[in-house]
């Protein structure tokens, strides 16, 4: 018997403990909250690697070297998405143009596999890591990694705070993409619903890309609207399917929905699912996205509610990654050099009715046949 | 009893060296050879790559979690049960022992207590596993969801950074040339290996999955047989969490995601049953080296990720195949120790 108190003693004793720390952590972070970490920044007009070298007048290197052979890892978090499908090409193109060889390794978004396989990479013998972070924590620890292997480190993926030893990001201006999407929407609301609307945003809080998307979206409606607007969030877990229950959800108690943002295309396709399930017309609703994705650029084409998507441009930068990669890996440029430019946030093109078909030419181009 | 246990008494072994080399229970020899198949393989296609010091440091540090949790798992599955909960387990042990190095825990304490928490934890799943006769497969289902719901809903969702440096160590440092977590893997097995091997503990195990009625009737507790094997699988996730939180600087909500399966297909190539009565932890520490080998070598190899999904699959299957034609050759031959 005394053997069972002692145990029950001891369990109790842990939960306290466990609560004691609950609340020591509970002042010193605010929990469940991701913050973005994007600056307001300058950010650049481009689509090509070249025109965002002119931007930040980064100089083009004279003279042909005699090019070594080099080979590159790059982590991704998955290949399960149109963004990540043209990201992996984007590597692969840029690598076969300048004659490195590039390994390919997927984190599943899981941080202990996105350490393994950084260190497969460095097995590997890769002279630079492009990565895509599962998470802070797993960064961190790359980082670590890349430093004891003597290898740059350069960062795809969510802006995380220059750190020593490593490229700074380029990306989406996620905040600046969820701004114009937001002014768009206050536009189209002030012209067809005298400035007034119901508005849900699907979000993913875990997310900080998808955060800072949001913020800019709201931001820039508040802004632009004449009349009044009220603000429904949501997490539709970036997937279509969840995009789809929480919209049908929120249309249960808002069946006066006028208008969805998804943070991403998946989430606000589900969105749009629901709002036609809902028997609702096209002329007095909207639906806009973010992604650049073929599936919402044909939704656009069609001329239905979906009238607006914010193109990131995966492409892109991934060329310019992986161009930067190579360079440090040859020794052609510096890890200083590229910080003393910093971060780069790309501007994200507005695809509306009148430029679908040009974005839909382009994105085909970069989707494997 | 188990069945290797009766086979070595019954072979007349020819000299004492002989002897010292059925430790490693040639039964296995099979999944040793699959092992040493694979190794070679890699190492021709690799360039040189593979075969390297430090990247067998590299795996080797790589398995270690999974060694030390399979060889708790390898103690529930010889008693005809599973512990799925163990993934999350990892999350789990991180959060609190991350939240605990927070409060200013010297790391060795907080190392302890995380263990004795997660040990309370493995026992709590044990006691209902035995009291009240549930299936294991579906309490641990449970547990998994729970542990990693507590986990995430504790952390809201972001990881609890660690600045203990003694601690990181546990995951990063060397001892020696020995990254640490090889070490305590390399402890914890030998440990496992001798409460199986040597101990009445150990023979209670076996005797409670391969027949439980009768070692009910031959005055084994069995219920106090399957608490404590929940309670040690529990304990070392607690230990394989710390050292992951170590290794990733932090204790992380969504660690350890899909890890059960990699370490139930680490101790199932090792020869263990999943009906219980039958394994040991030599097989669990070949079967850890296959899976972490796998995706080291195809990543090595540059083999396109989709590819490599495909080829882990194939790989485990042939690695269990040529266990099972070697096991039976040896049968045939009556050569089998």
């Amino acid at each position: 018997m005394p053997k069972k108190i002692i145990t029950i003693l001891v369990a109790v004793s842990f939960v306290l403990l466990l609560m004691g720390t609950s609340s020591a952590l509970g002042g010193a972070k605010k929990k469940g909250e991701v913050e973005s970490v994007q600056k307001e920044e300058k950010t650049i007009e481009a689509e090509t690697p070249e025109e965002v070298k002119k931007a930040i007048g980064e100089k083009e290197e004279v003279g042909k070297v005699a090019k070594e052979k080099v080979k590159i890892g790059v982590i991704q978090i998955t290949l399960e998405h149109e963004y990540q499908v043209m990201l992996n090409k984007g590597f692969k193109d840029k690598a076969q143009e300048m004659g490195a060889e590039v390994i390919v390794a997927i984190n599943e978004m899981n941080p202990e596999k996105c350490v393994k396989v950084a260190e497969d990479l460095v097995s590997a013998g890769v002279q630079a890591i492009i990565c895509a972070p599962a998470d802070p924590a797993s960064w961190k620890a790359v980082l670590a990694m890349c430093r004891e292997a003597g290898i740059p480190l350069l960062n795809d993926g969510s802006p995380q705070p220059v750190e020593e030893g490593v490229v700074p990001f380029i990306g989406t201006d996620s905040k600046g993409g969820g701004r114009a999407a937001g002014k768009f929407a206050g536009e189209w609301i002030n012209k067809n619903l005298r400035g007034s609307a119901k508005v849900l945003g699907l979000t993913l809080p875990t997310f900080t890309d998808c955060v800072a998307r949001n913020e800019g979206f709201n931001e820039a409606l508040k802004e632009t609207v004449t009349g009044n607007i009220e603000l429904i969030e949501h997490n539709g877990h970036g997937l279509r399917e969840k995009g789809l229950e929480a919209s049908e959800n929120v249309l249960q108690a808002h069946p006066d929905l006028d208008v969805i943002f998804g943070c991403n295309d998946d989430s606000a396709l589900g969105g749009m699912s629901a709002m036609q399930a809902a028997g609702k017309d096209v002329e007095h609703h909207l639906v806009i996205g973010f992604d650049g994705t073929l599936g919402a650029f044909e939704e656009i084409k069609k001329g239905g509610m979906f009238r607006c998507d914010i193109v990131q441009q995966p492409y892109l930068y991934a060329q310019m990654h992986m161009e930067r990669a190579v360079k440090l890996a040859r020794g052609e440029a510096t890890i200083d050099y590229y910080q003393s430019i910093g971060p780069l946030y790309i501007q994200t093109p507005v695809v509306t009715s009148e430029n679908d078909d040009k974005w839909i030419a382009k994105v085909k181009q970069y989707m494997p046949q | 009893m188990s069945i290797d246990d009766n086979s070595n008494k019954k072979l007349k072994l020819g000299s004492r060296l002989k002897k010292r080399f059925s430790i490693f229970q040639l039964r296995n020899f099979g999944v040793l050879f699959a092992l040493i198949i694979l190794c070679i393989f890699f190492a021709l296609m690799s360039h040189g790559r593979f075969f390297t010091v430090s990247n067998f440091l590299t795996v080797a540090r790589q398995v270690s979690l999974a060694t030390i949790v399979g060889v708790g798992l390898t103690f529930v599955m010889i008693t005809a049960n599973i512990d799925l909960a163990v993934g999350s387990y990892l999350a789990f042990s991180g959060i609190f022992v991350a939240a605990l190095l927070y409060i200013g825990f010297p790391w060795y304490l907080a190392l302890l207590s995380i263990m004795v928490i997660m040990a309370l934890v493995g026992m709590l799943v044990g006691v209902i596993v035995a009291k009240q006769k549930l299936n294991s497969l579906i309490i641990t289902l449970a547990m998994m969801g729970i542990a990693r719901g507590i986990a995430l809903a504790y952390s809201g969702g972001a990881p609890i950074f660690i600045k203990n440096d003694a601690f990181i160590s546990l995951g990063t440092g060397y001892i020696g040339p020995i990254p640490t977590p090889v070490v305590i893997a390399a402890i914890v097995l030998i440990i496992g290996q001798f409460v199986l091997r040597k101990t009445s503990l150990g023979r209670y195990i076996y005797a409670t999955g391969g027949n439980e009625e009768a070692a009910i009737a031959s005055g084994i507790n069995v219920d106090r047989i399957k608490i404590t094997v929940f309670a040690i699988s529990g304990m070392l996730s607690g230990l394989a969490g710390s050292i992951l939180a170590g290794r990733l600087f932090s204790g992380n909500p969504t660690a350890g995601q899909g890890f059960e399966l990699d370490v139930i297909s680490a101790v199932v190539i090792g020869g263990t049953s999943l009906f219980g009565g039958v394994g040991h932890m030599w097989g669990t520490l070949i079967g850890a080296f296959i899976v972490g080998i796998i995706g080291n070598g195809l990543t090595i190899l540059n083999v396109e990720y989709f590819y490599q999904l495909i080829a882990k699959g194939m790989i485990i299957y042939i690695a269990v195949f040529i266990d099972r034609q070697t096991r039976q050759a040896g049968l045939r031959g009556k050569t089998r120790l």
